[in-house]
């Protein structure tokens, strides 16, 4: 019994993990440009697809996640160019609209080019097989994930807290005007943010790719699970983004222990009675009203 | 004279469609006004509410499960489906509201999604009911009395009185003390609070019209369509609902008819001539936003004017 | 005279910045009370508290002897506590008397009603009618607000402020921007209204504030510094280091 709860707990910590990086890439967006990005499931999709190709190809296996993680900042820098940028001033009914036809395409162009089966990673050998605990197996990649999402967490932490960088994207969230004020160009700060938050998604594509495998249709399940986690998170909080990803991924692992056939209906509807209680998420920052 | 134009022209363009279109348009042309019944009453929370709900499709869907469901063990009278689709769309975004008001825009529009997700997982995996994966099929035939609805001549006549009465209703609406007030939120919601409305209750009563008016047209759609499965209510429907809005263009409540012929004729012939369908879809909302962010209404609207100068 | 509105110890901090500290003051019936102080004093930030736009963090408010603290900025208007913002806040797609309907249908009870609502449109409209007459600007009844020039969105903006029928009316910086003449329209509106009506009135324009107030109230740096007859505030000497002295020099 005790093992089992302790690989559970594992296992809703390795999907933490994986909602943490996918979830901040998107709150980032949100509360920096005020832009809703429906087509964030397609960076994480596009990571996995990169994941499973590359680790099929035989080079060295750990480059695959940072090589995602620049092949869809690359996709995502593209993007903003044209035409998202055009779009962080026009209505949230625009952004959304443009996001979700533009993730359409790319889910169509995947199935196109990658084809619609479900593909999983060949994982290196180190990686391969399980751990006991408690008399329990547990696979190894998983505390694989749970290792590095939570190092590139803390590496970001660090970014965003830690560094001149950092502090001017604080600033700007809270205030946009400050940074205007400052002389910073918003133009690219604003490029650099989304190629942030593309990258994040691919790598955390990259790195779900060996629990979750991947499959047409995953992209929308991503965007969904990360747009819960942002909005019980609160926007602008990186703290309250991580203490989200947690209790999502627990919550939604051991809804699946207990009502295995309304899993998603039960964390779902647990994370909306958690947000009638915060209606502005966990951790609110304090905005000034007028 | 000019109140009794627009339903007095309306049943005239029924009777003749009615009497001229083969059973093929008439079926298409039912599916056309029932779903934008439903895209107009989205029109009322985006056009004149500003509230962006991407889980509309709850409501249209879940009060096409209910009617087929009810159907199924009471038969199908109209009265009684109708009624049923009312309240379950009425009930649906009472629940809705409750979630979803309570916080700012950029959430409402999240939220809605989510809300549009646990329905449709309900749809899914309540299989005993909803029928799964598979959804409903085999409906007995729509009636009234002593008389079988099931041709596409009574459908179609039906889906247009609907359509009709709905689009009456809407107009008075956004003419009423409320409906002024629904601008008012979206123009000046800090305003509003200071003349000492209660925005959530405002917003609240403008959603359960919606819901009322999309129940409707929920009500109906299983008996035209003869299937109501999971897709009804997936939040990839409440999407297209506010695309079809878009096409035809927002705020003008008569354009949501326009936008959904267009997305539904494209859908019909260009999805009978490639596979590529999904493609075509996300290519239609980009262009459609990068192009004519106005919709069809307000062009026609423009083009009228012109013709009336010259 | 009894106190229509009692602010007690409020206060108000955003982060270290201390906005509104421990301010005290009330304001009888029938009176028109002035609130001057330099920018970023606390005017706004005071109103805020005592409409419910902004939760004080210390100290209580209480409104014809009631504590108003719990009350929403809506349910506080239903009490007769009405205000104005310091830019027009107007609904610029609509006409001018639907502008100033919105408020008299809310007063009536009617405001958010659908079905069998024409005799409240009626009556709201007529309401608003008045008040355009009253204000010379019949002539706009229909014009959108979009299309007034600022004097007259000002003026609208007073008039859906009336047309709540408050018994205490807040206004913001009422005259910022206007004409001397335009000015005066707009305070001789007000003045219409004492009867029922009590006022307190923000304003940069010491002039306008000595002309038009019973009593004054001084703010500097989130602090009461006096409150009292014109008079007595002119004579102030931390009024006048504060506030009068840097005008006169």
């Amino acid at each position: 019994m005790m093992g089992y709860a302790a690989i559970q707990v594992l296992n809703a910590l390795s999907f933490s993990a994986l909602l943490l990086l996918t979830g901040l890439g998107l709150s980032v967006v949100l509360s920096l440009m005020n832009f809703v990005n429906l087509a964030h499931g397609s960076f994480y999709l596009l990571g996995s697809y990169i994941a499973v190709h590359w680790l099929a190809s035989g080079a060295p296996w750990w480059m695959a996640f940072p090589v995602a993680f620049l092949a869809t900042a690359l996709a995502g820098a593209l993007l903003e160019r044209f035409p998202l940028r055009a779009f962080y001033a026009r209505p949230h009914l625009m952004q959304v609209l443009l996001t979700y036809g533009l993730s359409v395409i790319f889910a169509d162009l995947m199935r196109w080019g990658f084809g619609a089966q479900i593909l999983s990673p060949e994982l290196p050998e180190m990686l391969q097989g399980v751990v006991f605990l408690f008399d329990m197996p547990f696979p190894l990649y998983r505390l694989f994930i749970i290792g590095a999402g939570f190092a590139l967490a803390l590496a970001l932490w660090l970014l965003f807290d830690r560094t001149m960088w950092g502090a001017v994207v604080r600033a700007a969230v809270s205030d946009r005007g400050i940074v205007e004020t400052l002389g910073i160009d918003t133009r690219r700060l604003f490029a650099a943010v989304f190629m942030l938050s593309a990258g994040l998604g691919g790598i955390s594509g990259a790195l779900g790719a060996g629990m979750l495998a991947a499959y047409p249709g995953l992209d929308e399940e991503v965007l969904i699970l990360a747009l819960i986690t942002v909005v019980v998170g609160g926007l602008g909080s990186f703290g309250g983004t991580v203490l989200s990803a947690l209790v999502v991924g627990f919550a939604l692992t051991f809804s699946k222990v207990w009502f295995p056939e309304f899993a998603n209906l039960a964390a779902f509807s647990a994370m909306i009675a958690l947000l009638l209680a915060r209606p502005n998420g966990l951790i609110a920052p304090p905005l000034r009203q007028l | 004279m000019n109140r009794l134009a627009l339903p007095l022209g309306g049943l005239l363009a029924i009777a003749m469609v009615a009497v001229l279109a083969g059973d093929f348009q008439l079926r298409f042309l039912a599916e056309i006004l029932i779903i934008g019944t439903a895209v107009m009453s989205l029109d009322l929370l985006i056009g004149f509410g500003g509230l962006i709900s991407l889980g509309h499709a709850a409501l249209f869907g879940s009060a096409a499960y209910a009617a087929a469901i009810a159907a199924q063990h009471w038969g199908a009278s109209l009265p009684v489906m109708l009624g049923i689709g009312i309240a379950m769309g009425t009930a649906v975004a009472a629940v809705m509201g409750l979630v979803i008001l309570r916080a700012g825009n950029l959430f409402l529009l999240i939220l809605a999604l989510l809300f549009g997700q646990i329905v449709w997982e309900i749809a899914f995996h309540w299989r005993d009911v909803t029928g799964g994966a598979d959804g409903l099929r085999g409906l007995p035939t729509l009636s009234l009395g002593p008389w079988a609805l099931g041709d596409a001549r009574s459908l179609f006549v039906l889906a247009g009185l609907l359509a009709l009465g709905c689009l009456g209703l809407a107009r008075s609406f956004v003419a009423s003390p409320l409906g002024r007030a629904l601008i008012g939120t979206r123009e000046q919601p800090i305003r509003m609070q200071a003349l000492g409305y209660n925005l959530f209750s405002l917003r609240f009563r403008a959603l359960l019209v919606s819901g009322a008016m999309a129940g409707a047209a929920g009500a109906l759609y299983p008996f035209v369509n003869l299937y109501v499965g999971p897709q009804s209510v997936h939040w990839t429907l409440s999407a297209t609902m506010i695309i079809m809005l878009v096409i035809g263009g927002v705020g003008s409540l008569w354009g949501s008819f326009l936008g959904t012929a267009a997305y539904l004729a494209l859908q019909t012939y260009v999805g009978a001539w490639t596979d590529r369908w999904q493609l075509c879809v996300g290519l239609l909302f980009v262009l459609t936003v990068l192009v004519m962010p106005q919709g069809l209404a307000s062009g026609l609207l423009r083009l009228a004017r012109k013709a009336r100068r010259s | 005279m009894t106190a229509l509105l009692q602010v007690e110890g409020v206060g108000k901090k955003f982060g270290e910045f201390a906005a509104v500290s421990d301010v005290t003051l009330d304001l009888r019936a029938g009176e028109t009370l002035g609130l001057i102080g330099p920018n970023g004093a606390g005017k706004t930030t005071l109103f805020n508290m005592i409409t419910g736009f902004l939760k004080p963090d210390t100290g209580h408010v209480r409104f014809d002897g009631a504590a108003i603290d719990r009350l929403s900025p809506a349910q506080r208007v239903a009490r007769g506590l009405v205000r104005s913002f310091q830019k027009p806040m107007l609904f610029p797609a609509l006409s001018l008397r639907e502008n100033i309907a919105m408020a008299s249908r809310q007063h009536a009870g009617r405001g958010l009603s659908w079905l069998g609502s024409l005799r409240a449109t009626r009556a709201a409209n007529e309401e608003s009618d008045r008040l355009l007459a009253e204000s010379g600007l019949t002539h706009r009844a229909e014009a959108r607000v979009a299309d007034l020039a600022y004097g007259e969105q000002r003026m609208a903006d007073l008039l859906i402020a009336l047309a709540l029928r408050p018994r205490l009316l807040l206004l913001d910086e009422p005259t910022a921007g206007l004409a001397p003449e335009e000015a005066r329209r707009l305070l001789a509106i007000i003045r219409r209204h004492d009867a029922e009506t009590s006022v307190m009135l923000i304003t940069h324009e010491v002039e306008i504030a000595f002309a038009a107030c019973d009593r004054i109230a001084m703010l500097n740096l989130g602090r009461l510094l006096c409150l009292d007859t014109p008079a007595a505030v002119q004579a102030h000497p931390a009024v006048r280091d504060a506030y009068l002295g840097a005008l006169a020099a």
